[in-house]
């Protein structure tokens, strides 16, 4: 798996290419605890070159998004090809996300101030 | 998935498996069925790399696991999980502990996120809320999905189920089997299920072997193997006392084992 973290207007932009599993989500949840402790409120995370999600990835995006809220911040994702919807779907967590066929969609829908 | 050759085991003087091949493909629910005492146990306890055949193979995901090191068995050990016959459960951890227990084992993932992915396997088999009581606290329908969602924490390909209704009562086996379906219908997990229990048998399978004296006689669809022709076959789906397994031993054979101390 690989990151690629774009900052622009106060929005940071996930560029994730790969497979998010057990071995790779401390990188994933790292990498976002990295950017929360920034003070980055607003995280898109784009899905486009994602092939693959287990819990562990789930897991790690719940507690990103619990972060988020106590900061009220955002965390969207963007852009998912129809399996990892399925996950999302199966795991009951896609009334949870802000999921958004394109990243445009996603970054104008962020309510910042 | 799962690749069986020639597999031969066995007990002293007695032998358990005969000869048996059989191929699960990814995806697929396949039942193993047969009476008490017809290997289908011995042949699961083989698959999990828990026994040592005398000859043949089995190729999981394409690697034969036959002589491979414990080391070796325990990598492919966490492509799947298993559900034993009464859960399994550890009596001093609670339910969470239990599930979160593979994952504290065998990742290093933090207890954050191991304390998130439990909320989402007891969701998953309908207990959400139940983390905090013990075994103990549980019926054993209860148990059974805790073992469940154990056998699924770490996101495995495939998943062992051994008689996964014993014990239960047929509502409870009925919602058992509902959530084997679904694991692999949602999941796509790959299901290996032994059971003799003929209602849960035809329920789930996409798959049936019957196992008749260590030898697999019949592989097929549910229609198929009520179709099947063989008279063992049909006497085991239909509950027949009547047929290849007799009800008793022989007059003479009963007092010839009597008489000669076998």
């Amino acid at each position: 798996m690989e990151i690629k973290v774009i900052n622009s207007n106060n929005t940071a932009v996930f560029e994730i290419t790969g497979e998010i599993d057990l071995y790779n989500s401390p990188q994933l949840r790292q990498q976002l605890t990295e950017t929360i402790n920034k003070g980055l409120k607003f995280i898109l995370l784009d899905f486009s070159t994602v092939k693959y999600i287990d819990s562990s990835g789930l897991a790690t995006l719940i507690e990103g998004l619990r972060k988020l809220n106590k900061v009220k911040g955002e965390i969207k994702l963007c852009c998912m090809n129809k399996n990892i919807r399925d996950v999302f779907e199966v795991s009951r967590l896609e009334d949870i996300f802000a999921i958004y066929n394109t990243r445009e969609e996603a970054l104008n829908d962020f309510k910042k101030d | 998935m799962i690749r069986i050759e020639n597999l031969i085991k066995n007990f002293g003087t007695r032998r358990i498996l005969d000869s048996v091949t059989l191929e699960v493909k990814k995806g697929e629910t396949m039942v193993i069925m047969g009476g008490s005492g017809c290997g289908k146990s011995t042949l699961l306890r083989h698959m999990i790399g828990l026994i040592r055949p005398d000859s043949g193979h089995i190729y999981i995901k394409d690697k034969d696991i036959t002589g491979m090191s414990e080391h070796d068995l325990n990598e492919v050990r966490k492509s799947y999980g298993m559900l034993f016959q009464n859960g399994a459960l550890l009596n001093s951890l609670t339910v969470g502990q239990n599930v979160a227990l593979p994952l504290k084992e065998h990742t290093k993932l933090g207890s954050e996120i191991i304390n998130i992915i439990v909320k989402m396997k007891l969701e998953l088999v309908g207990l959400t809320g139940f983390e905090n009581l013990l075994p103990s606290e549980i019926s054993g329908g209860m148990k059974k999905r805790v073992g469940l969602a154990r056998a699924i924490a770490m996101d495995p390909e495939m998943v062992f189920y051994d008689e996964p209704g014993a014990g239960l009562d047929p509502i409870t086996a009925a919602s058992i089997d509902q959530l084997i379906m679904d694991l692999s219908n949602k999941l796509g997990i790959t299901s290996i299920v032994v059971t003799h229990e003929m209602k849960s048998a035809f329920r789930i399978a996409d798959r049936m072997a019957v196992l008749y004296n260590g030898k697999v006689v019949a592989v097929g669809t549910p229609d198929e193997i009520r179709e099947s022709d063989h008279p063992y076959v049909s006497q085991f789906i239909n509950g027949l006392t009547d047929g290849p397994v007799p009800l008793r031993r022989s007059k003479d054979e009963y007092l010839k084992s009597l008489t000669s101390g076998d």
